[in-house]
């Protein structure tokens, strides 16, 4: 079930949450609970019931590795049980995700390396186990450090289900949503929180209905569709991207946040307008932040972190995030947009180091276009997607001008310069320059949800609100997936 | 302002706005021009006529017929947007309730609308506000599969309210851009070039042949229906029926004559009449929407009709 779909909006919220209060309301506390983890199980298996005992095994699982590593152990012995125990844990979680998602990169590879003619298994990906395992193995190690001792199997079960965020993140932490839904006074409804709950979830569904889908339709044209492009088309591919999935994403955390706040949970906040980043650090602070998060506190940081000098420091970057790249997807393109983030923190960091200043818009600049021009390898299906759209991107051959200029301009076609349509082979008429301002707008200049959302309740407030989810409401029509479904 | 007030505020708002709507459309009830003018206003006139030759089809079909001199003995019953096979069964259907039976019969068909459930954005409207006399609803009723479309519809908000809105004069109406499509004797080698780059129709092309292939092995049943019914109709009214496919890019008509749905109707033994068959419809003459021929092409398509079908009568 998609967020943006009448199904969910008007039948199973409003179902879920009267029910959720109601049984709180009676003082059914542990009944709202377990109602609230079936609803979540419901929600996913809306898609595929197929993939419910695979989640259901997951919790059951994971939950038991962690009780057993929360218990006291003789000193010795006991260390290197537990030690034995996290690993199986941790390699049972990651040979999962590994089985479902990275078997078929692994044949291809093997098949193209030795020659040879493997079957590929064509294995469907469980919705969301990129994130309920990150989420668990989190568990795990911290179940270990005896951290996580006095959580039940309802409250876990909610932790890893809870459906606002069990989709597509954000990448919650136990420490942060068990006391959270252990808390009595969350059973309580709350109008504040179900005020800007509606407000946060009705500028994540605007984001990702009436923005992110319009940019959609060009970036899906230049990528998959169009054979050749100009360097406007070329240029406005990649900025379309750039901003879809941005607008998806943010959209995508703002109604799990708002949905969330509905019940009384608080989501950490997932983007801090990362686009106005004026350094690649800095992006990584604002973008996608509790994946981040948990690059630093589960990758990063294991690996020696900044603790060994300077050499490992680069080398655990590069790794962390050719990591991070692949968790996003099995595919080589994913490997290298995580390695060229890499790389560009360790020059940042040595840039930094040699103490260099440059002006802000330069730094923004430079910043924004390094992100715009690896998410083209992070958006193409194949190399040749990739090498098509950063070729016309760089390519003068490829200028057009528009037909308009033709009458004054015509003496530049002794030069090779062409006149005609800009931009027909993404499917786009004029109006992309004009949705491509205003994402710079929205992107540069506007006050990010999570920023909006501390404001007080206004009479005002409530007519934006209003249209705002009006308008996504009469454009949800053709429903479309979050990007992030598929990570 | 406290929380309560304020969502009580906002629903309000949001509760009026949409009631607004509700009664704004209430005074611009859903008008498709040509189909409305057709069955609405031209056909109520036409009572105890004695064509001899019917002529059914899509915007393609009015587009070539609008510039044709026809004989007095053909009658000219094509309009615009999707009325689909359904929609042309219904208007037969009630021209042949007050007049004389013709003796031959032409539907004029794009490839795309016999893979058509009718789901298409204005087509299952027609249901609701042209095709709606109450022996109409009864037999759409009687299909359960139409009625699951036609109510399915009902419930997507965007498809069905969007629909309305943009019937209403003011909104923006949907116009073949008129900025591709080159006249067949001028296609050189130069002229390619500058199409390929303006290609403003490869990629819809794309979409039609890719919407083809999804659809060539299986028979919707609404179309399959509609052929029956269709064929069933002229067979008890002893009138010959012609369907005559319109042109087609190259590879959507190939894939088309690959198809279930076109053995389907071959197997009925309904003459099928291709025009594909005797000119090749060049990607390069379709307007950007990819459905729609250049006006120059549209003369050619014209000929091709006055030779193949008109000059027999």
């Amino acid at each position: 079930m998609l967020f943006n779909s009448y199904e969910f909006i008007f039948v199973f919220l409003p179902v879920t949450f009267f029910i959720y209060f109601y049984l709180n309301n009676k003082r059914f506390t542990v009944a709202s609970k377990g109602f609230l983890v079936c609803s979540s199980l419901f929600f996913y298996s809306w898609w595929n019931v197929y993939y419910l005992p695979i989640i259901l095994t997951s919790i059951v699982f994971n939950y038991t590795i962690g009780r057993t590593l929360n218990k006291e152990f003789n000193k010795n012995g006991g260390k290197v049980f537990k030690r034995i125990i996290l690993t199986l844990g941790v390699v049972l979680n990651l040979s999962l995700l590994g089985y479902f998602k990275y078997t078929d990169f692994l044949i291809e590879n093997f098949n193209l390396a030795f020659d040879s003619s493997a079957e590929l298994l064509q294995l469907a990906l469980p919705l969301a186990i990129s994130f309920f395992t990150f989420q668990q193995i989190a568990y795990l190690v911290d179940s270990y450090r005896q951290e996580t001792k006095e959580y039940d199997f309802l409250n876990y079960a909610l932790f890893v289900t809870f459906f606002p965020q069990l989709i597509a993140g954000p990448i919650v932490h136990h420490k942060e949503m068990m006391p959270q839904f252990a808390n009595t006074r969350n059973k309580v409804k709350n109008y504040r929180n179900i005020a800007m709950g509606l407000f946060i979830f009705s500028i994540g569904l605007f984001k990702k209905v009436v923005i992110a889908d319009t940019f959609a339709v060009w970036a899906t044209s230049g990528f998959d569709m169009a054979t050749t492009l100009n360097l406007f088309e070329a240029w406005a591919t990649s900025l379309s991207y750039t901003f879809q999935l941005y607008f998806d994403f943010s959209g995508y955390t703002d109604m799990a946040i708002g949905l969330a706040l509905l019940f009384n949970i608080k989501l950490p906040i997932n983007f801090n307008s990362p686009y106005k980043a004026t350094n690649i650090q800095d992006f990584w602070r604002r973008w996608h932040m509790t994946l981040s998060r948990f690059m630093r506190d589960y990758i990063y940081i294991p690996l020696g972190g900044n603790r060994k000098g300077e050499f490992r420091i680069y080398t655990n970057l590069l790794a962390t995030f050719i990591l991070g790249g692949i968790w996003h997807g099995a595919g080589w393109t994913f490997v290298f947009w995580g390695f060229l983030h890499g790389m560009a923190l360790i020059t940042h960091r040595t840039w930094s180091k040699l103490g260099f200043n440059i002006w802000t818009w330069l730094a923004w600049l430079i910043t924004f276009n390094f992100v715009n021009i690896s998410w083209v390898f992070f958006r193409a299906r194949e190399w040749n997607d990739a090498i098509k759209v950063i070729g016309s991107m760089f390519s003068v051959e490829n200028i057009i001008f528009p037909t308009l200029f033709a009458s004054k301009l015509g003496f530049l076609s002794d030069y090779g310069v062409y006149f005609g349509g800009l931009t027909g082979n993404i499917l786009a008429g004029k109006e992309i320059v004009l949705w491509l301002i205003i994402g710079f707008i929205l992107i540069l200049f506007f006050r990010n949800s999570n920023q909006i959302s501390t404001r007080k309740l206004t009479i005002w407030s409530s007519i934006f609100i209003s249209i705002v989810l009006l308008i996504s409401i009469y454009s949800l029509g053709d429903k479309s997936e979050f990007l992030y479904y598929n990570f | 302002m406290n929380s309560k007030k304020w969502l009580c505020s906002s629903l309000g708002i949001i509760l009026m706005m949409m009631i607004l709507i509700e009664i704004f459309y209430s005074f611009y009830p859903y008008d498709r021009h040509e189909v409305d003018n057709l069955v609405k206003t031209r056909m109520p006139k036409i009572n105890n006529e004695n064509y001899e030759i019917l002529i059914l089809g899509d915007s393609l079909a009015r587009n070539a017929f609008s510039n044709i001199k026809l004989n007095k003995n053909i009658l000219d019953l094509t309009s615009n947007a999707s009325v689909s096979l359904a929609g042309n069964y219904f208007i037969l259907k009630r021209y042949l309730l007050k007049n004389n039976k013709p003796k031959h019969i032409y539907m004029f068909f794009i490839p795309a609308q016999f893979y058509e459930n009718l789901n298409s954005k204005h087509t299952f409207l027609f249901f609701e506000t042209v095709f709606n006399k109450e022996e109409e609803i009864k037999e759409i009723k009687e299909i359960k599969e139409l009625k699951k479309i036609l109510y399915s519809n009902k419930f997507s908000y965007k498809k069905y309210t969007e629909s309305r809105l943009n019937s209403i004069n003011f909104f923006k109406h949907y116009s073949a851009d008129d900025k591709a499509g080159i006249k067949p004797e001028e296609v050189n080698e130069e002229k390619l070039n500058q199409f390929k780059r303006e290609n403003f129709i490869n990629n819809k092309i794309k979409g039609k042949i890719n919407s083809a292939r999804a659809h060539k092995d299986e028979i919707k049943i609404i179309p399959k229906i509609y052929i029956n019914k269709i064929k069933d109709m002229s067979d008890d009214m002893d009138i010959k029926l012609t369907i005559v496919i319109e042109p087609s890019p190259l590879v959507v008509n190939d894939i088309f004559k690959r198809s279930e749905i076109y053995k389907y109707i071959l197997e009925k033994d309904i003459e099928l009449l291709n025009i594909n068959d005797y000119y090749e419809f060049n990607n390069y003459f379709f307007y950007s929407d990819g459905s729609h021929i250049s006006g120059k092409v549209n003369e050619y398509y014209q000929n091709l009709i006055d030779k193949n079908i008109l000059n027999i009568y």
